[in-house]
């Protein structure tokens, strides 16, 4: 095996371990988006809700005191009242979205479901972790 | 938690809600799909977009949804829609489900004007189905209630050029139409808001959260647009709740809304 194919098996595994969640979103620098302020967002596929685990289900939908939600209510940067933190459809159109949220869902992404976080110089993109608490704790390094 | 079903479900149509206003039924104007109205248009079948959840893993989920506050009305941290006195039911139902999953996406509370779909397709004066209102919001977009109140009936609107701006930020991009409770309780499962009628009431409104009555026993916790005054509150004390069993409580027709135009304003 030469090294061009070292490379590209070693490429290959590190490919099917972020799309299949076995590692966590890749951390930055660089920041997903150069805007300042902490900006989070997950994409997702609806439809596909029910094959998440109890701890991405969670890390969606939870509004309870301490859930990802409230963290990023409480840290994101606010625009009309409300934090530039979205859940949504990985493929929908964004844009009339603001410009800075627009930059953040324009990142690619190569499954869902997956997140999103910058703080303007830092920050980290990838699979959504399989528990409440790993997202907790990603956005926790980026937001404060 | 009051329920209501066969036994006691003619308390909801009788004149103790204040059904009835100037001698007609006007708040109760859910009307049947028109022949010819093809869902196919703005909407695919529930099924074909979901595996529906076995309801042997409803109660456990049930009980995850509450806990973690992960309920439809969990998200609803804001005042009912309030037709009041309009036969406009139909277009509130879904104004109020599109409302919610705007919250539910991380973007501000903007209300979503019932009359900005109603009175292009009816005038505001009549009853409709509800399949006509999220027709309208996914092909000409709906209107924000700061540039067309909820309520109001004025034609002329329709060609202010506010509202035409505002319509752009306002599209149910993706709907579902539901044919079975199982369809509805999956879908409130999964965090989708649905827009539902009962024949029986001749009524739409919006939902909602499965709940377990009894062991084996499930309803739906829906969301009335007679105001925030009307029915029981939520736990952030907001009204406008009713619960229902299965049977009475299991909608003749209704969509689940799985996105809405991602647009700040």
């Amino acid at each position: 095996m030469n090294e061009n194919t070292l490379r590209l098996v070693g490429f290959a595994i590190v490919v099917w371990l972020v799309m299949t969640g076995r590692i966590g979103p890749i951390v930055g620098p660089p920041a997903p988006t150069p805007d300042a302020g902490f900006r989070a967002a997950i994409l997702e596929e609806t439809g596909e809700r029910d094959k998440l685990t109890s701890g991405q289900r969670a890390a969606i939908l939870s509004t309870a005191d301490g859930s990802v939600r409230d963290y990023c209510a409480k840290h994101c940067v606010q625009v009309n009242g409300a934090a530039e933190f979205r859940v949504v459809d990985a493929n929908d159109s964004f844009e009339l979205e603001t410009e800075t949220m627009k930059r953040l869902l324009a990142r690619p992404h190569t499954s869902v479901p997956w997140i999103i976080v910058s703080n303007g110089k830092t920050g980290a993109e990838g699979p959504l972790p399989q528990t409440e608490e790993e997202t907790l704790a990603l956005l926790k390094r980026f937001g404060g | 938690m009051k329920v209501y079903d066969d036994s006691n479900f003619e308390e909801l149509t009788g004149d103790g809600h204040k059904v009835h206003a100037a001698g007609d039924v006007r708040l109760l104007s859910a009307m049947p799909k028109p022949a010819g109205h093809d869902t196919r248009l703005y909407s695919k079948p529930f099924k074909d977009g979901f595996s529906r959840i076995p309801r042997s893993e409803w109660p456990a989920r049930i009980a995850e949804q509450k806990a973690k506050r992960m309920r439809v009305s969990d998200f609803q941290k804001f005042k009912a829609h309030d037709q009041n006195g309009l036969p406009t039911c139909w277009a509130n139902g879904p104004a109020h489900a599109a409302t919610t999953l705007r919250v539910m996406q991380g973007l501000p509370l903007v209300y979503i004007s019932a009359c900005s779909l109603a009175v292009p397709i009816s005038g505001g004066h009549s009853g409709g189905y509800e399949g006509e209102a999220l027709q309208y919001m996914a092909k000409n977009g709906a209107a924000s209630t700061d540039v067309w109140s909820n309520n109001d009936t004025s034609r002329s609107l329709n060609s202010d050029p506010k509202v035409a701006e505002s319509r752009k930020h306002h599209f149910a991009l993706e709907s579902y139409e539901c044919e079975s409770f199982d369809d509805y309780a999956t879908a409130l499962l999964l965090g989708l808001p649905i827009a539902i009628a009962f024949n029986w009431w001749s009524h739409v409104i919006s939902g909602g959260d499965l709940v377990q009555i009894e062991g084996g026993s499930f309803g739906i916790n829906y969301r009335n647009n007679w105001s925030d005054s009307w029915g029981e509150k939520n736990d952030y004390g907001f009204g406008g709740y009713v619960t229902m069993r299965e049977g009475k409580g299991t909608p003749d027709s209704g969509f689940a809304l799985r996105q809405v135009t991602s647009s700040p304003t």
